[in-house]
């Protein structure tokens, strides 16, 4: 039986799709590098479009305008082109108001889909395309420090961090005279106060990783301007040791921050990637959490949320002090301490 | 149905939910089609697993664990049963519930007729969007065909007009639609079912069959006054079948092993109201209830017509971050019995809205739940009380009308620490006018055995009246308006092999009579202060025959509406009695 999985990997290789919502054109090679800006795909994801009445325009039945149409679906045209007649002696022609493109004609009228900017889909990290997928997007690999997390605000970033938390409990406060951190991605512990998310506003950050986030700030944080990404939970949850080593090791470094929520349909969290060009890391292997004792988790009940441990012995149907009857695990606990949880209380990290 | 006629043989049924795949065993057993087990493990169907066959994989090894069956082969193929292993299974039916996300489209004439039917009409299947185009639209047809692209709907829905009444304003509306349809890639066409003014049938399926998959339903309003949901309903379920399996295509293989009879849990819940409804007539509807993860499913079937409303915002798992707002923490803490902060409630949300397979291992997490059931509960109802179909009878305006029996599913109910708590979960949250009886389904099967009725009927009647499910409660609900403590109801009650009691309930109590289970007892009831028992008018009693269940007799004469005081030490001291008179 297998666990949620929540990854973290000092270093390893990844791939991460780009794909357009709806079918489009794609801009990269198979093989080629790219930069987190790059626009690997566009696509017209909100086509604007005008009808015209032809037969109106040239004063004729609608089942004559067909006759006199000069376009078909499908032709491009250009602003002030003519898309039918002349007609009569006055030579009543009707002109396109717009560039654009035919894409209907029926009953005397034309459709047309005006031309505009088509919506780019970037790169949001560094690596190479190794797979292209028709009119959707690419597959990107690269080589990085993984971490996922639990809940994000839905926007992305790319840049330099800093980790400001000095150990894993570490509570952010952030000052106005902290001018160095505007444009950098700050990494924090947990946040209580909601005039740190002020300030960071003010200060004009980058992003924002957090471990533990207080619940009363949740609407705060989710009107965020910038990515912000929540590692552990909602309370005062800190962050796992190992994920920490990792961000203090490399404070200063880039990193792409990806606060797009939890989509349980896709299998994608919000997560953070350091970038790390090694040729030798092997891919993460997308391995379920088979429950079996050594195995390490994180416990998500409520009062040890959050804490990571090891899961020692599956003792069966469990009566939890609440009333609640469920099966169980015993977790040896990061602080020695041992306790049985509901297995689905738990969460394999890896 | 005469069970001696019942072939020897069994059902397997496979669940699969948002959370969790189920798989459950039913044969005969000394002549009587039983539930013998059920095994669980975690829905794998999407990624990293990405395919349900792991998930069914795994409830199937649990299940050949509790039962000894075997029930696949080592290369993983369902095994069909051979007469001498007793390994594998003679039926078996499938029912899902993971929803990938569906965006709907209703195109109709008004918004309090067509719109309105259509609105009702979606709920029976699981969307996540439903937006609406019609004759009150002020956009020029243009913008509204930018308005369909944008959208990018799964599933278009058309009704208007009663049969052979007014149609241009239909046409032009569906020409929009018909304009956008041919401008998405045919590849990514949604499907239209037309439930309109059927003269018009013709022009519809010029304009949109060639374009699209154009499937023609009754008029939803064949005139102004009159709905009728039911034949669009089950072409949209398929439809919606349909679409769920081409975004996950293991499901295609096991509606394949169901005979291509597999269903979406909702509607299979309905399909099992539907039938009872019909096996078992009666002057009210049959009410069945399913608060689930991913939604509440609410199916009223009144002598074989079905209503199913299927509410994603009132589910127990990812929705819930659209309750932090004041106003509902507010009205959640409202049902709470025990003095919790918000911040405490909140941070619940959150977390059960990340993970909804949670258990509540603490008092406080396992009260805010409870609470949270309630008020789901409670607001599913208020939806739906104005839907409710022309048979049915309302003992109080605006409360649930007179309901026999109500079937109740879900995880937060079935697996409630204690019965007791269960059981106020329900009259809480329902609260039920009248007379009716609660079962529970203890063993989360009722939907995969409305998946089953239409294949094995008489087994599905036998299990319907065996211990698969639990009888909680025979409840009396009197209403009408008296002070607290006033008497409202005298009861004679005649106990089979036992001494005639006489009891009286008074205007804000709780009350409860064991009727053990095997034993039954007649009851004879005399409204007081014109209170009204759902017995025909307000004052009217009569006697009535009770089968026992495990708590036998409940009379809930706390008020409808049910106002919990506002003071917390009141509601405390309140839900202390209710729960010591429920509990003893």
């Amino acid at each position: 039986m297998p666990l949620p999985l929540k990854t973290f990997a000092a270093l390893t290789r990844l791939h991460r799709k780009r794909l357009l919502p709806v079918p489009g054109k794609i801009l990269m090679r198979k093989g080629q590098w790219v930069e987190p800006d790059d626009v690997v795909a566009q696509a017209l994801l909100e086509p604007r479009h005008i009808t015209l009445d032809i037969a109106l325009g040239l004063g004729v039945l609608e089942d004559e305008a067909e006759d006199y149409l000069q376009v078909e679906v499908g032709s491009l045209v250009a602003n002030q082109d003519i898309l039918a007649g002349p007609v009569g002696y006055a030579q009543r022609v009707v002109r396109s108001p717009t560039d654009g493109r035919i894409v209907w004609a029926s009953a005397g009228k034309l459709t047309l889909q005006v031309s505009s900017q088509p919506e780019d889909i970037k790169a949001e990290l560094p690596g190479r395309v190794i797979d292209l997928i028709a009119d959707q997007g690419v597959v990107i690999e690269l080589s990085g420090s993984l971490a996922q997390g639990v809940w994000g605000n839905g926007l992305v970033a790319y840049g330099k961090y800093l980790c400001l938390a000095n150990e894993p409990e570490a509570e952010l406060y952030l000052s106005p005279a902290d001018t160095h951190l505007a444009g950098s991605i700050c990494v924090g512990g947990i946040c209580s106060q909601s005039g740190t998310l002020t300030v960071a506003q003010e200060l004009g950050i980058g992003g924002l990783v957090l471990s533990g986030l207080e619940a009363g700030l949740f609407e705060a944080a989710a009107r965020l301007p910038f990515p912000t990404v929540v590692l552990e939970g909602f309370g005062r949850y800190p962050l796992n040791p190992e994920v920490h080593q990792v961000f203090l090791a490399h404070s200063g470094r880039e990193m792409a921050l990806n606060a797009k929520p939890w989509d349980k349909y896709t299998g994608m969290r919000p997560e953070i990637i350091i970038p790390q060009y090694s040729e030798e890391t092997t891919l993460t292997a997308e391995v379920l959490g088979v429950i079996q004792p050594g195995q390490k988790v994180r416990v998500i009940s409520p009062q040890v949320y959050g804490v990571y441990g090891i899961l020692i012995d599956l003792p069966g149907i469990h009566k939890f002090p609440s009333g609640v009857l469920g099966l169980s695990a015993t977790v040896l606990l990061e602080n020695g301490s041992e306790d049985i949880v509901p297995l689905a209380n738990l969460e394999f990290t890896g | 149905m005469d069970s001696t006629s019942l072939p020897a043989e069994s059902l397997l049924t496979l669940d699969i939910g948002t959370s969790m795949t189920r798989a459950t065993l039913f044969d005969i057993v000394e002549d009587q089609f039983r539930y013998l087990a059920s095994g669980a493990a975690p829905t794998t169907a999407f990624p990293p697993t990405g395919e349900i066959r792991r998930g069914i994989r795994w409830a199937l090894d649990e299940l050949s664990t509790a039962t000894g069956r075997q029930f696949v082969d080592p290369g993983g193929r369902l095994l069909r049963p051979d007469g001498q292993s007793g390994s594998g299974a003679d039926h078996i039916s499938a029912t899902f519930s993971i929803a990938p996300p569906v965006k709907v489209l209703a195109v109709g004439l008004s918004p309090d007729f067509s719109l309105a039917s259509l609105r009702r009409l979606a709920r029976s299947i699981h969307y996540h969007q439903f937006e609406t185009l019609g004759l009150e639209d002020p956009r020029k047809p243009e913008e509204q065909v930018d308005a369909i692209l944008k959208l990018r709907p799964d599933l278009i829905l058309v009704a208007g007009g009663s049969d052979g009444g007014a149609s241009r304003s239909l046409l032009a509306l569906i020409d929009t639609v018909s304009l956008a349809c041919s401008i998405i890639p045919e590849s990514s066409r949604p499907p239209v079912i037309f439930a309109g003014n059927q003269s018009i049938q013709s022009e519809v399926e010029s304009r949109l069959g060639r374009l699209t998959r154009l499937v023609v339903a009754p008029n939803l309003r064949p005139q102004e006054n009159i709905e009728n949901l039911e034949p669009a309903m089950h072409q949209l379920t398929q439809l919606y079948k349909q679409l769920v399996k081409q975004r996950i295509p293991w499901l295609a293989r096991l509606d394949n092993l169901a005979q291509d009879k597999m269903l979406h849990s909702g509607y299979a819940l309905g399909r099992l109201m539907r039938f009872l409804s019909q096996v078992r007539p009666g002057r009210n509807g049959v009410l069945g209830i399913d608060l689930g993860v991913s939604a509440l499913t609410v199916a009223v079937a009144f002598s074989g017509g079905l209503s199913l409303q299927i509410f994603p915002e009132f589910g127990m798992g990812n929705q819930l971050t659209n309750y932090l707002d004041i106003t509902s923490l507010s009205t959640i803490a409202g049902w709470l019995y025990t003095n919790i902060p918000p911040s405490f409630i909140k941070e619940y949300l959150l977390q059960k809205s990340l993970y909804p397979d949670m258990l509540s291992t603490t008092s406080d997490a396992l009260m805010v739940e409870q609470a949270l059931a309630r008020y789901m509960l409670h607001s599913g109802i208020q939806q739906v009380v104005a839907g409710f179909s022309s048979k049915a009878v309302f003992n109080s305006p605006g409360q649930l009308p007179a309901m026999e029996p109500i079937f109740v599913s879900g995880a937060v109910l079935a697996k409630a620490p204690d019965l007791a708590s269960c059981l106020l979960m329900l009259l809480d949250g329902l609260q039920p006018t009248g007379i009716t009886t609660f079962v529970l389904d203890h063993n989360l099967i009722a939907p995969s055995l409305g998946a089953a009725a239409a294949l094995m009927p008489g087994q599905v009647v036998q299990l319907l009246n065996s211990d698969a499910f639990l009888h909680l409660a025979t409840v009396i609900s009197p209403t009408g308006t008296a002070r607290p403590g006033t008497p409202v109801l005298r009861v004679k009650i005649y106990p089979e092999n036992d001494q005639e009691t006489s009891l009286e309930v008074r205007q804000g109590e709780l009350r409860v009579y064991p009727v053990t289970e095997g034993h039954s007892a007649r009851l004879q009831l005399t409204p007081l202060q014109e209170f009204d028992i759902g017995m025909g008018n307000p004052g009217r009693g009569g006697s009535l025959r009770v089968t026992g269940s495990k708590f036998g007799l409940v009379f809930d004469a706390r008020g409808r509406p049910l106002h919990p005081p506002g003071d917390l030490a009141r509601r405390s001291d309140q839900y202390s009695d209710w729960f010591s008179m429920l509990a003893t």
